[in-house]
């Protein structure tokens, strides 16, 4: 590998976003305005918080196509308890629906062998039918003040609650990854299942363990979720998968396992959510906007490989 | 449904009448060609309860209010008629509400409403009832093949022109600048509505700025405030469906900014905002699933009886506002619980 292409390799990312922004604030006064830059980090916080939990599940080796339902069924379950009246209970309820759910695919992973592209889809379905069936389709509306303050709509240091938890798990997962056994684990894990095995890591275990953790992770996407628009759809999140993953592939993870970093990824959040932000006020039709981004990620993930070179990462 | 679901959904028409929401036929026409013209006699409803019928409705979603209500109306008035309905959905997947039309078909059912997922896809299907001879009548937009008896939609640009007016009166001043936050689909009802937003708005002498759209309601509140941070002078916003609705008022209270906004599609959101005295809504557009669910039912039979159906039926819209809101949930959802009786 070239010094140029390693060069590219490592900064390339971040040169695009900042290739990205200074076209925006070149083509947008209103990009450019620092209200507008900030809200950029309380728009990305939901996607933002799914994809830092992808990337512990590709690092791995696996795939979570259920986050937006069990986000969504989470949320349906929340809202419904605040609308109830269980005022903080509400919380612990909702991040345990998502870590059933995270639960439920690591043990369909782990002891029934089901591939975690089958065993989450069976997820998804079950946690849309469960919010589904909770709300009959209705829109759930609740008015607790303080919980969406906590989740979205307060201020903290200039920007949005929602922000400061995307802050705080990005954080948290970034250490777990790079300085505890369980991250160390977690990339053994997806470079080599069967080498993990056999030097004893607990791959069983470890595998339930990220399960469980985006699922519970999940649940607090739908917090925060309900707390931005003030209300609880069954479909509320469902797609959030998708752009997840394609964020943590923009930041470098790969599909395959073992390689990926959570600040990589949190780039590839930033470029969606500056481009999302940025097309939008210069009203770039819904359309060409998915084309512009479909683009970017082959565009993306051709330029990484070109840069890592054939076989460096196979 | 029972009577005093049928007398709410008469109250609406005469609502829709007093507020100028009907286009009364310019000619008398042959063919039936609006809801109150469908209405089966009672003799007519007793040949039809006796002919052993089953219908299918195979409806695109039931995650929203329209959908939900649509379909319940259209039991209830099933169970009332004493035929058996058979209701399937889709979930906005066209791949499973192709294996369903064929099932209906394959079953052998006395006719088919459709609500499609993909007007284009499923027309093929629509030929095989066809030639099954099973009549086929659709719930909003159209089939791109096959032959129907009758497409019945709501006034999607009429419902559309008059809260977009409604909006221009409050706003007041020429040359306002208005924003549309829709839905990126590719159906002929919502080029109406934001064709009857783009003619309010020219009418008013004022002018879009912005025409944004998503599926998600998180993403539609991202886009909203986008577009207000982006717009100091903004006067006004017009969202085209009900999640975009809930996004836009949001997004303006948020915002701290007074940005009034009106909008297709009234559900419970929308009308506990008018319930809570404060909102920057000043209208919104109802479409009224509970006389299309009926509607549709009578018109399948009045075809099988052998009345000749116009093409397009169009049922008329409900214009919500803060000062006849609870009138208006009592037609839009004669079987439901208010919102804020909860």
């Amino acid at each position: 590998m070239s010094l140029s292409r390693a060069n590219l390799a490592d900064y390339g990312l971040i040169l695009a976003v900042i290739l990205v922004v200074a076209a925006l604030m070149a083509l947008s006064p209103a990009f450019r305005d620092p209200a507008n830059l900030i809200g950029i980090g309380r728009q990305v916080a939901i996607l933002g918080i799914a994809a830092a939990a992808m990337t512990f599940v590709i690092l791995a080796g696996e795939i979570d196509l259920s986050v937006g339902a069990v986000a969504s069924a989470a949320a349906v379950f929340t809202a419904l308890a605040l609308a109830s009246g269980y005022g903080a209970w509400a919380i612990p309820l909702g991040i345990l629906v998502g870590a059933a759910f995270g639960l439920l695919n690591g043990l369909l992973v782990v002891y029934i062998a089901v591939p975690s592209f089958i065993a989450t889809l069976v997820s998804f379905f079950i946690a849309q039918g469960v919010a589904l069936t909770l709300t009959g389709g209705q829109t759930i509306i609740y008015t607790v003040d303080w919980f969406r303050a906590l989740f979205a709509t307060g201020t903290f240091l200039g920007n949005g609650a929602a922000f400061w938890w995307l802050v705080a798990v990005a954080l948290v997962l970034w250490w777990l990854l790079g300085r505890t056994r369980f991250g160390a684990n977690t990339y053994a894990l997806g470079g080599d299942a069967e080498s993990a095995a056999m030097l004893g890591l607990p791959v069983g275990r470890l595998r339930i363990a990220i399960f469980t953790m985006t699922g519970a992770l999940m649940g607090l996407v739908g917090m925060i979720l309900i707390a931005r628009i003030g209300n609880a759809r069954a479909d509320g999140a469902i797609g959030l998968e998708f752009d997840a993953i394609a964020a943590a592939v923009i930041g470098g993870t790969r599909l395959g396992g073992g390689y990926g970093s959570m600040p990589r990824t949190m780039l590839g959040v930033l470029l969606i959510g500056v481009l999302n932000n940025g097309l939008a006020i210069l009203n770039v039709d819904f359309n060409t906007q998915q084309v512009i981004k479909g683009a970017l990620v082959v565009g993306v993930v051709l330029i990484d490989r070109w840069a890592r070179g054939k076989g460096a990462h196979p | 449904m029972g009577f005093a679901q049928k007398s709410a959904l008469m109250r609406g028409a005469a609502v829709g009448a007093a507020i100028g929401l009907f286009a009364a036929p310019a000619v008398a026409q042959s063919c039936l060609g609006t809801a109150e013209a469908l209405n089966l006699t009672p003799e007519q409803a007793t040949d039809i309860g006796g002919r052993g019928l089953t219908f299918g409705f195979l409806t695109n979603n039931q995650s929203d209010d329209f959908s939900r209500t649509l379909v319940a109306s259209a039991e209830a008035f099933a169970g009332e008629l004493g035929v058996e309905l058979v209701v399937n959905n889709s979930d906005f997947d066209a791949n499973t509400q192709l294996s369903q039309f064929d099932a209906l078909v394959q079953r052998g059912v006395d006719g088919i409403f459709l609500t499609a997922v993909d007007a284009g896809s499923i027309g093929q299907a629509v030929r095989r009832a066809n030639q099954a001879d099973i009549p086929v009548f659709i719930v909003g937009g159209a089939p791109a093949r096959g032959e129907v008896i009758s497409v019945m939609n709501a006034a999607s640009y009429q419902g559309s022109f008059d809260a977009t007016a409604a909006l221009m009166e409050r706003i007041g001043a020429p040359n306002a600048q208005i924003a549309i936050l829709g839905i990126p689909f590719a159906l002929q009802t919502i080029r109406d509505r934001e064709k009857g937003v783009l003619d309010a708005v020219g009418a008013a002498g004022g002018q879009i700025i912005s025409l944004q759209s998503d599926f998600s309601q998180d993403r539609l509140l991202e886009l909203a405030t986008n577009v207000i941070q982006a717009n100091p002078d903004l006067g006004g916003i017009v969202a085209t469906w009900s999640l975009a609705v809930n996004a836009a008022t949001e997004a303006v209270a948020q915002s701290g900014r007074d940005i009034p906004i009106a909008g297709y599609d009234s559900e419970a959101p929308g009308y506990m905002q008018f319930h809570s005295g404060e909102t920057n809504i000043v209208a919104l557009s109802g479409q009224q699933a509970a006389l299309q669910g009926r509607a549709a039912l009578e018109g399948l039979s009045q075809a099988i009886l052998g009345a000749e159906l116009c093409e397009e039926i169009i049922t008329p819209n409900l214009l919500v506002t803060a000062e006849n809101f609870e009138e208006m949930w009592a037609v839009q959802y004669p079987a439901a619980t208010p919102p804020w009786d909860n």
